[in-house]
């Protein structure tokens, strides 16, 4: 699969914009798959991927291929990603209960689902995902989601193996549990916030 | 008892090697803990296994666009950029000058010092020093007002780092650094605490007079874009200013 990128970042470092476009459409299923499951909300995640690809447009000249294209582009979207967590973090509190309310409150969760998940019926999975704390997310969407092998995900979050491969497994336990509905209903936030 | 933990992703997913999924499987044999985990793990590794990829909004049109807006932005910018790169390099090349110049302070002849105080060795000692980056082009030609006009429009038109990169200075013959010298300060005499950041500096001549021109970029302020474009005319045996223009960007 990297032959065609390496042609495509070649003439995309050249100046070809056209070229450039091509790899956002190569890839662009998977940065916003990840993006998706990672902020649980499709504005927040389509924004994060078009951030992501302008970035790595901005850094061309700084990719030399050290590391695979794709390990490289997911690590710019992981950290546009943190930088949405971040930002929603500072939003008022959009998608949260507000405690004050009574039970009529608003249910939490992301705004609307992705269409996908609606005809799957796996909404339930990707607002449990959501409920996951953000380090686990992460690491959970890229190996289990993006099937990355260990040493890629600590390539990409720049993070050891061994500390991956614990949050990869503390993370599906999360996961069951709050598909199980032992993991306390609440905002996507990570548990930094409190 | 120890638990394995650093295997458990690994038993869970298949990923384990033979020896350490052995491992594993007989401390599932013994442990209660680690087999509660390793059911609640898989079950969440199905989960996600289970979700379907998202549709994709089109992307690559929005980016595509936003690149091309991107790269006009960085081409209009990369002329008050280099612009500020002068300043900051022409500042940085008077603090050298001092730092040079202060031995002589006291000891060296006061000729010296009595012409760096009334201006006429080192006046504007920035843009001389600017000045000196450039080459010295030797032309023959004969410039009326209407063609220093011209320059003047010529630099506006032109990207300023294309100026300064190319210029015709790989064309014509450049004059030697004693040449260059005395062109810059000469001009600088011409127009001493004129603002701006010299692009060329040309021998030629100025209605029939052997004279010095530069070509000069300014803006509002030093920080800011270049919004001007200058060319000072000095005469090359009096020093005195023979002409001056100025165009907009």
């Amino acid at each position: 699969m990297t032959g065609p990128d390496d042609l495509l970042l070649r003439r995309a470092r050249e100046g070809d914009h056209d070229a450039f476009g091509e790899l956002v459409e190569r890839h662009q299923t998977r940065i916003y798959a990840v993006c998706l499951r990672i902020l649980a909300d499709p504005e927040d995640a389509r924004d994060a991927a078009q951030e992501a690809f302008i970035t790595a447009f901005r850094k061309l000249g700084q990719f030399r291929g050290e590391a695979a294209f794709t390990t490289w582009l997911h690590r710019i979207a992981v950290n546009a990603c943190y930088d949405a967590l971040r930002r929603a973090k500072r939003r008022p509190m959009l998608h949260a209960i507000d405690p004050g309310d009574d039970d009529r409150a608003l249910e939490p969760g992301p705004p609307s689902p992705d269409p996908a998940d609606e005809i799957a019926g796996t909404i339930d999975v990707a607002r449990a995902l959501a409920r996951v704390p953000e380090n686990f997310r992460i690491v959970l969407v890229l190996a289990d989601i993006e099937d990355l092998p260990y040493d890629e995900i600590s390539r990409v979050l720049e993070v050891p193996v061994g500390t991956v491969k614990s949050r990869v497994h503390r993370g599906r336990i999360a996961l069951a549990k709050a598909l199980s509905g032992e993991l306390p209903e609440g905002p996507r936030t990570s548990e930094e916030e409190r | 008892m120890t638990h394995p933990d650093e295997l458990l992703a690994g038993f869970v997913d298949g990923s384990l090697s033979g020896a350490d999924r052995t491992s594993v499987d007989a401390h599932l044999q013994t442990c209660a803990r680690c087999r509660a985990e390793v059911e609640l793990a898989g079950a969440g590794r199905a989960a996600l296994r289970g979700l379907p990829d998202p549709e994709t909004p089109d992307l690559a049109g929005t980016v595509r666009a936003e690149v091309g807006d991107l790269v006009a932005k960085e081409a209009a910018a990369r002329a008050p950029r280099w612009y500020r790169y002068g300043g900051i390099a022409a500042a940085a090349v008077l603090a050298v000058a001092i730092a040079v110049s202060l031995p002589k302070v006291g000891t060296g002849p006061s000729e010296d010092r009595q012409a760096a105080a009334t201006g006429e060795a080192a006046p504007t000692v920035g843009e001389a020093d600017t000045l000196a980056a450039l080459a010295l082009e030797l032309q023959q030609t004969d410039y009326a007002t209407a063609d220093v006009q011209a320059l003047a429009s010529e630099a506006a038109r032109v990207a300023p780092s294309e100026v300064a990169g190319t210029g015709s200075a790989a064309m014509v013959p450049v004059g030697t650094a004693a040449q260059t010298a005395r062109a810059q300060a000469c001009v600088a005499r011409a127009f001493p605490d004129f603002p701006g950041t010299p692009i060329r500096l040309i021998s030629a001549r100025f209605e029939g007079t052997p004279a010095y021109l530069a070509v000069v970029l300014e803006g509002p302020a030093p920080d800011q874009a270049a919004d001007t474009t200058s060319v000072w005319v000095a005469d090359h045996a009096t020093c005195e200013p023979l002409s001056f223009t100025t165009t907009r960007i």
